[in-house]
């Protein structure tokens, strides 16, 4: 077993394990730290395929930026304000079962594909280095809806002011 | 006149040239946002004023859109690495998208003075919300209609929770927002793996890959199921349409109007460019779906309209009902046959159809709307014939226009749907439309009865702002016209077709 495999299978089974205590720890601030688990580990998978800057980017929206704000959020509502605590638990073991069945058919369904019709990377790769290529990507190939995203943030924004104003 | 503006736009790159509506509208959007801040200077109605005369006049360049794309059958304008595409398909839904924006605005303006929330970024997200049904049903590549499909979906999230002090309008929008993110998730979740599979978000170079012999590979098949549920919950399909009552309820209710028609027909189009143009040679793994979906959503809205005595619940069901209706011109589409053809341009016919009446039937529950009455209960129709007999009329007209009857709307839009499922063979969906539009008619006539046998508990006509009025009238004239003389909308529908 090569390298990348293993370590593709370590950082997948601590990001499955840790998605699963997400939603069977009691405390909200647990959940929220075990959520950090999973970024990290999926910030860890793109590591192993050579994608570096997402990698980065991962830790620093998700771990960092989203992360924290969950944990504010929590504060500032608190831990009384959740759901019940049996119906908690149910909905908790049901959702493990579904994720387990899931992740089940998902790993037949990848045994049963094979390499059919993934696509490795491709020949630019080599050359350029990450960056460049995200670069690239971004301003050239999918400048459109890049562009179309900056008028969805501001569409955001202008959300959450209008909702978060003194009603006139 | 043509002549004219189109030497204003001549200087442009053609790639910008032939987004010339939605760079004109998105400008618009931006100046409105920002004169609202000057609150004194520039009052919310002339803003109001301001975004229809934009929206209208964003209506030129598209009829010269439409004409340069239907001079040739298949004519088509690429752009932005053949992401962007201008067809007659994406100029019909952008022609549907204005007027239902044009309609909703001018029923909003008295609407919301009455309820205390009138400011500009009100039609600045509307304008928002109209950009990104814009670019979704350009979008050729699944990233911008993701990105069209997201924008036009925050501006609705915040439309349906706009009255701030209705709690009604809160949980509207909670709820509207936290089932719409989860379903967010799902479609990307299901692009993702389309794109594992596949190698691009390109719908054309997805469609050659499944033609090529990945039709039946397990994660395209996964993919293809999550993005149909996802799909689902926009059009709100039956099981995927628990939030649509309550938001339906809460939302203004002209947001409500637009949710129904505007964002709807958003809805369809891009599951007619995802399911046709990149998943045609998938068929067989999508229309048993399609077909649940269809026949579900025709039985659960029938039967939950039946006791509903909230006007914009029934209306709500009503709508849940008519897209089990709408899913079989997506089934009639069809390899090979001229059916294909005949499957989108019933949806066409009936959308352009249901955007008038169902504007119409939702600007009279706008119409009852002052201080001290809500005006959304099926009581508060009651003895309407008697105080605002022009007002009932049109109401009648726009009931059984939704019931199909004919000489309306509805019935020739009914009619080519139907047509379509039994020519592609799906004759027990279409018995079972049948019946449940039988049984629609029964809520439809409650409101009637209401209206003209019941005796009205109070005195004096509605005194609709004159706004208000023309949005019913012009929604009353296209919806008795297109009943009498359907030639001309059906002309234009016969474009909607994808190649």
């Amino acid at each position: 077993m090569d390298f990348t495999l293993l370590m593709f299978r370590v950082l997948a089974s601590a990001a499955l394990v840790c998605g699963i205590l997400v939603i069977l720890c009691r405390n909200a601030v647990h959940s929220a730290l075990f959520l950090v688990g999973v970024f990290i580990s999926v910030a860890g998978i793109y590591v192993v395929v050579g994608a570096e800057f997402l990698a980065v980017v991962q830790v620093l929206v998700y771990a960092g930026g989203i992360l924290v704000l969950f944990l504010f959020v929590i504060m500032l509502v608190g831990k009384d304000a959740m759901v019940g605590k049996r119906r908690m638990r149910l909905l908790a073991t049901v959702g493990t079962i579904l994720i387990i069945l899931f992740g089940l058919l998902m790993a037949q369904q990848l045994n049963v594909a094979g390499e059919g019709g993934t696509t490795g990377p491709d020949a630019d790769s080599t050359r350029l280095g990450n960056i460049e290529r995200v670069g690239l990507a971004l301003f050239q190939d999918y400048i459109l809806p890049f562009e179309v995203a900056s008028v969805l943030l501001l569409v955001a924004m202008v959300g959450a002011i209008v909702l978060a104003r003194e009603a006139y | 006149m043509m002549d004219i503006l189109g030497s204003l736009f001549s200087w442009l790159p053609v790639e910008l040239w032939i987004m010339r509506p939605e760079l004109c509208l998105t400008l618009a959007a931006f100046l409105t946002l920002i004169f609202s801040v000057a609150r004194r200077a520039f009052q919310p109605r002339w803003l109001g004023y301001f975004s229809i005369a934009v929206t209208a006049a964003v209506g030129a360049p598209l009829l010269d859109l439409f004409r340069r794309t239907t001079e040739l059958p298949g004519q088509e304008f690429v752009a932005w690495n053949g992401m962007f595409v201008v067809d007659s398909f994406a100029v019909f839904f952008k022609v549907l998208f204005l007027l239902a924006a044009i309609l909703t605005m001018l029923m909003s303006i008295r609407y919301l003075d009455v309820e205390k929330a009138h400011t500009g970024e009100y039609y600045a997200l509307i304008m928002f919300a109209v950009v990104g049904m814009m670019f979704m049903v350009s979008a050729r590549d699944l990233i911008l209609l993701f990105v069209g499909l997201e924008t036009m979906s925050i501006s609705t999230y915040i439309l349906a929770g706009y009255l701030k002090r209705d709690r009604r309008s809160n949980e509207s929008a909670l709820k509207y927002f936290l089932l719409g993110s989860f379903s967010t998730g799902i479609f990307l979740y299901g692009i993702s793996l389309v794109y594992a599979v596949t190698g691009s978000t390109h719908l054309r170079v997805i469609s050659d890959a499944i033609a090529e012999g990945l039709v039946n590979h397990p994660l395209l098949v996964l993919g293809l199921i999550l993005m149909i549920v996802a799909l689902g919950f926009k059009i709100a399909a039956v099981p995927f349409h628990m939030w649509v009552p309550d938001t339906y309820e809460g939302a203004p209710t002209t947001i409500t109007a637009f949710f129904s028609t505007a964002v709807k027909a958003a809805g369809f189009a891009i599951v007619l460019r995802i399911l046709v143009e990149g998943m045609l040679s998938a068929r067989m793994h999508w229309a048993p779906l399609v077909v649940i979906l269809s026949a579900a959503s025709m039985i659960i809205g029938t039967l939950g309209a039946l006791l509903q005595e909230n006007v914009k619940r029934l209306l709500a069901y009503s709508s849940i009902t008519h897209v089990g209706y709408l899913l079989m011109g997506v089934l009639a589409v069809q390899r090979g046959a001229d059916t294909g053809a005949r499957g989108m341009v019933a949806i066409a016919v009936y959308l352009l159809a249901y955007t008038f009446m169902n504007m119409g039937a939702f600007g009279l529950v706008v119409a009852l709307r002052r201080e001290g009455l809500v005006g959304d209960q099926v009581d508060d129709f009651t003895g309407l014939a008697r105080r605002a007999p022009l007002a009932a009329f049109s109401m009648l007209v726009f009931m059984l226009s939704l019931g199909g009857i004919p000489a309306t709307a509805g019935f020739i839009g009914k009619w080519y749907l139907f047509g379509a499922a039994i020519k592609a063979d799906y004759v027990w969906l279409a018995v079972l439309a049948v019946l449940a539009s039988a049984t629609s008619l029964y809520y439809y006539l409650r409101v009637v009865v209401r209206m003209y046998m019941g005796e009205a508990e109070e005195e004096g006509g509605l005194r609709p702002s004159g706004a208000l009025a023309s949005a019913l009238v012009i929604s009353l004239v296209f919806t008795i016209l297109m009943g009498l003389y359907p030639q001309p909308f059906i002309w234009l529908a016969q474009h909607v077709v994808l190649y």
